[in-house]
């Protein structure tokens, strides 16, 4: 199976109750009932076999059971202690997506040591430096 | 053609709407740039709706000129399914002027139809030539369907049927064996329902002129029901296509645009 989040069509940050939503969705217009005199009948049923292995693979790699797709064999155990919100990678801590990549020696470092700079910064409107 | 199987549009996203517009006006610049000025009046819902079943990754959208709307130019939506289906509506049209010729009065025949017909017969060679079973298919059971009327058959059921493998013979043009076999089946439910609804809609003006219907003939028939269970075979049979470019918009038809034919 490739993405088990792609068959059910969630994001890998999705929450638990998303997670049950899409699938229950699913099962309700794949459910063998909807294609009882349907000769498609037959790839209805691979489909329910495929969301159910999915759904069974999401539990799984939750649980910490098995990596999570495109993981590896050393965070195994690692991902266990993940936030949802994570998805389950592994982020350098000083990566923040409201600054971008971090810096050194410029205007937005001068805003985060000398902190009056940056409430000034956020009197003049907010967003004269980018880190603002 | 018949027109049955359209969006509803009050619950249609106007990106979306924007989107079935280009299928649609792509299915006419096609007729034009393979058959000519006149060929786009063959352009219709029907195979506006088969572009959007067949329609894959190596399409596009391109801007052209739309001589029915002023000098407005219309986002054209081109790619190998528009060309069958350009290809496919001047083999459908030529044969439903074929059976016009048959049922329409003494002056529409002599000044409308039979010219047409006529006009078109070269469109039809050309088409016909490159879609050789999908033409022959379409013949022999447009031939069929007017021997049935003629003995006045009375099973409604049946008389779908026979229509529906008009349509459902489209289906051989999907990529793979298993899309083959869910287009099949699907526009052989889309071939059921577009003809008892244009049975439905022609029953009172075919009872006044005592014409061949057969909800006339099968009084048993709850056409109602059959429709909606037919548009539930549909729905179900379109889960199973691959999501594509379309996606929305013929789930939009399939849920909302033909339960809300059915009930008109």
């Amino acid at each position: 199976m490739n993405d088990p989040y792609a068959v059910l069509g969630v994001s890998q940050n999705a929450t638990d109750e998303e997670i049950k939503r899409a699938y229950r969705e699913l099962v309700r217009k794949y459910h063998p009932d909807n294609y009882r005199d349907n000769p498609l009948g037959d790839l209805a049923e691979q489909k329910m076999k495929e969301i159910n292995e999915a759904y069974d693979k999401i539990q799984r790699i939750r649980r910490g059971e098995e990596p999570p797709p495109g993981g590896n064999a050393h965070s195994n155990g690692y991902y266990q202690n993940q936030q949802p919100n994570n998805g389950g990678y592994y982020r350098p801590p000083q990566y923040n997506y409201n600054s971008g990549p971090p810096r050194q020696n410029d205007a937005c470092d001068c805003c985060v040591k000398l902190w009056a700079l940056d409430c000034c910064c956020e009197c003049m409107g907010g967003d004269l430096i980018r880190c603002c | 053609m018949y027109g049955y199987i359209r969006p509803f549009k009050p619950e249609l996203k106007i990106r979306e709407w924007e989107t079935y517009q280009a299928a649609y006006c792509g299915l006419c610049a096609e007729l034009k740039r393979r058959y000519g000025f006149a060929a786009r009046f063959a352009v219709n819902y029907d195979f506006t709706f088969f572009i959007m079943l067949l329609a894959k990754g190596e399409s596009e959208f391109k801007r052209m000129r739309c001589p029915g709307n002023g000098r407005k130019k219309a986002h054209c939506f081109a790619g190998k399914a528009t060309e069958i289906a350009a290809d496919l509506s001047i083999i459908m049209g030529w044969n439903r002027l074929r059976d016009s010729i048959e049922d329409d009065g003494f002056p529409r025949k002599l000044f409308i139809t039979r010219p047409a017909k006529v006009l078109m017969k070269r469109q039809y060679r050309h088409a016909a030539n490159v879609h050789k079973k999908f033409a022959n298919n379409v013949s022999e059971l447009l031939d069929e369907l007017r021997d049935l009327e003629h003995n006045r058959e009375s099973s409604a059921v049946k008389m779908a049927q026979v229509f529906a493998n008009v349509l459902s013979a489209a289906g051989e043009y999907g990529d793979s064996n298993e899309e083959r076999r869910v287009l099949t089946h699907l526009l052989d439910a889309i071939g059921r329902l577009i003809y008892i609804l244009d049975a439905a809609d022609d029953l009172e003006a075919d009872r006044k002129k005592c014409r061949y219907n057969p909800l006339i003939y099968d009084s048993q028939f709850d056409a109602k029901s059959y429709l909606e269970k037919t548009a539930a075979e549909a729905a179900a049979d379109f889960e199973l296509l691959p999501p594509g470019e379309f996606s929305g918009i013929l789930g939009n038809i399939l849920y909302l645009g033909i339960p809300s034919a059915i009930n008109k």
